[in-house]
């Protein structure tokens, strides 16, 4: 394990001084060894800045200077990056101490992966406590372009070859639903693989800026999901009764394929070896 | 405010029992003494290990509540040696190959703060680490059914499981040295004749998985020990007409599963599985069901 994979990971930063630094720790303190770390701050007026200052010596490259927007804020630092896997963390989430190792040993070790994201996204409280858990069936592309939600963002990391091929930057005209585009676009070069592992959670609290039920993202959702549909009607057929069969026959259809082209990809360890199932 | 908002945490005591595992032991004392929890007592038991663990033990020492290395009776000897000690309000052990997440022990005081009917409980989402003390995966319970668990002889965590005092002193304050590996699941079934079992939807602790597990060693042996237990409790949970439904159980589509679980049919004790969330603020109990969230959208959060 001499030479690791280089993880470039951004850290768009406003006015979250409260969290920042846990934040910050989440990601320093995995001790990986070919870490890029880059935070970009928007101008914040809360002390963020100096939070980040205390961090400088482990940070690839920080600035703090308005800008113009959470998703401009991620293409400044995505442009810095020189990773092999990329991901973003926002300054209220946190990742779990071994995201790092774990996402390493599986683009390493599965050359067809591209993309992954967790099926047990977790939940952080105010205090960094991990209060909740769920899972997640496997990743259908219509169910969550449709829904849109269903990739947690804080889990989920990527190539750097699949980010160039899918346009190689956050499309800044969506205030919230950047993450679902970005999804989307994968979607039509490489297959998300799930995690049986927990990766990343995001934090929910009082004032959060929890966007997946605002009319916002909603109807940012809606624009996303009709650029980017394009399954079959088969497929959408066999979406369309996925609610009324049962679980089993669900599990099936996905592991054989039918009817989900982006269905049953599941990532775990059997005998210490990263496989997909 | 609640005693774990004001700083007035619950102790825990962990009892560690150890013999020869010293690869595994640092990252197993890490894994507890790492979460920084104010209010701890960790002890450690060795059973008079040859390879080194002593010096691992000893170099923890200033952490500890307690230690000691001397030729015991086994495993579970070792942990009654160590819960004869112990002086908290929440108990728990964990074996030298295991390991805690990095945030359980808070998470467990603030759940036994909030929840005074909760006597004991364990996770939804069991954690197995490997050698080189990565998660290699998560699982997925449904909850917790006393005959399903005891019939099986698996489906509790016992690295996940945590319990107050009043319920071990309840039923026995001890393991049982008859059994060589299944005096686990023998506890849980004294539990279970006091109190419901409640699940927590967070991974708490987890199981290293390895070559040279005792249980997987000697499966024949657990098989053995947990077929006994099941013959002992087996006529407290339920009637015929249950054990029926339950034999019926594996067959039946899951969501007629659930549709009965969620109404009492066929469970004898576990009516309603119980499990443990903090969507939003405080902890709560409710019957097990997968959260609505990855459904139907994040619900709207009251304001």
């Amino acid at each position: 394990m001499g030479n690791r994979p280089r993880i470039s990971v951004v850290t768009p930063s406003f006015n979250q001084g409260r969290f920042l630094g846990a934040c910050i720790r989440s990601v320093l303190s995995q001790n990986y060894p070919n870490l890029e770390y880059i935070v970009i701050d928007g101008g914040s007026t809360d002390g963020s800045a100096e939070i980040i200052k205390s961090f400088e010596k482990d940070l690839a490259y920080w600035v703090s200077e308005p800008d113009a927007g959470h998703y401009e804020t991620l293409n400044k630092g995505f442009r810095r990056a020189t990773g092999d896997i990329l991901a973003w963390l926002n300054s209220d989430d946190m990742y779990t101490p071994w995201a790092f190792t774990v996402v390493a040993d599986i683009f390493e070790r599965l050359p067809q992966v591209e993309w992954l994201s967790t099926l047990y996204p977790l939940f952080w409280n105010e205090t960094g406590a991990a209060t909740l858990c769920t899972q997640l069936p496997a990743f259908n592309r219509r169910a969550i372009l449709r829904r849109g939600i269903g990739v947690q963002q804080e889990s989920t990391f990527w190539r750097r070859s699949l980010w160039e091929r899918a346009g190689g930057a956050l499309d800044a005209s969506f205030k919230l639903a950047g993450d679902l585009d970005l999804w989307a676009r994968f979607w039509e070069h490489a297959e998300l693989y799930g995690v049986a592992v927990p990766l990343g959670g995001l934090r929910l609290y009082g004032e959060e800026r929890c966007p997946s039920h605002s009319r916002q993202y909603v109807a940012e959702a809606i624009v996303v999901g009709r650029h980017r549909r394009s399954d079959s009607a088969l497929s959408r057929i066999g979406e369309g009764l996925h609610p009324l069969l049962p679980k089993r026959l669900r599990r099936f259809l996905m592991r054989v394929g039918l009817p989900y082209r982006y269905g049953g990809h599941v990532i775990r360890a059997d005998n210490g070896v990263w496989t997909v199932s | 405010m609640s005693a774990t908002e004001s700083g007035q945490w619950p102790r825990i005591t962990v009892v560690t029992p150890s013999y020869n595992q010293g690869r595994f032991l640092p990252a197993c004392m890490r894994s507890v003494l790492d979460q920084k929890y104010p209010n701890l007592e960790y002890i450690v038991i060795d059973g008079g290990s040859t390879d080194g663990s002593v010096g691992i033990i000893s170099s923890f020492e200033k952490e500890l509540a307690y230690w000691l290395s001397e030729p015991d009776g086994g495993q579970y000897d070792a942990l009654n040696k160590g819960f004869r000690r112990a002086t908290g309000d929440i108990l728990a052990w964990l074996n030298s190959d295991d390991m805690y997440a990095p945030w359980t022990l808070r998470v467990v005081a603030s759940i036994f703060e909030a929840l005074p009917a909760v006597d004991w409980i364990s996770t939804l989402y069991p954690l197995f680490w490997d050698a080189t003390d990565l998660p290699r995966f998560c699982a997925e319970l449904p909850g917790f059914d006393r005959w399903d668990v005891l019939r099986r002889g698996v489906g509790v965590q016992q690295e996940s499981t945590f319990w107050r005092r009043s319920l071990w002193e309840r039923t026995g304050a001890r393991l049982d040295t008859r059994f060589t590996l299944a005096a686990d699941l023998d506890l849980w079934a004294r539990f279970w004749e006091y109190a419901r079992l409640y699940g927590v939807a967070v991974p708490l602790g987890g199981i290293r998985v390895h070559e040279a597990q005792r249980h997987v060693l000697h499966e024949q042996q657990y098989r053995a020990e947990a077929a006994s237990i099941l013959e002992r409790y087996e006529d407290h949970v339920g009637g015929p007409a249950t054990r029926v439904l339950i034999t019926m159980h594996a067959v039946l589509p899951r969501r007629l599963r659930r549709f009965l679980t969620r109404f009492g049919i066929p469970y004898h004790h576990d009516r309603r599985p119980q499990m443990i969330t903090k969507w939003s603020g405080t902890w709560t109990t409710s019957p097990v069901a997968r959260p609505r969230v990855w459904r139907r959208g994040i619900p709207a959060r009251s304001a």
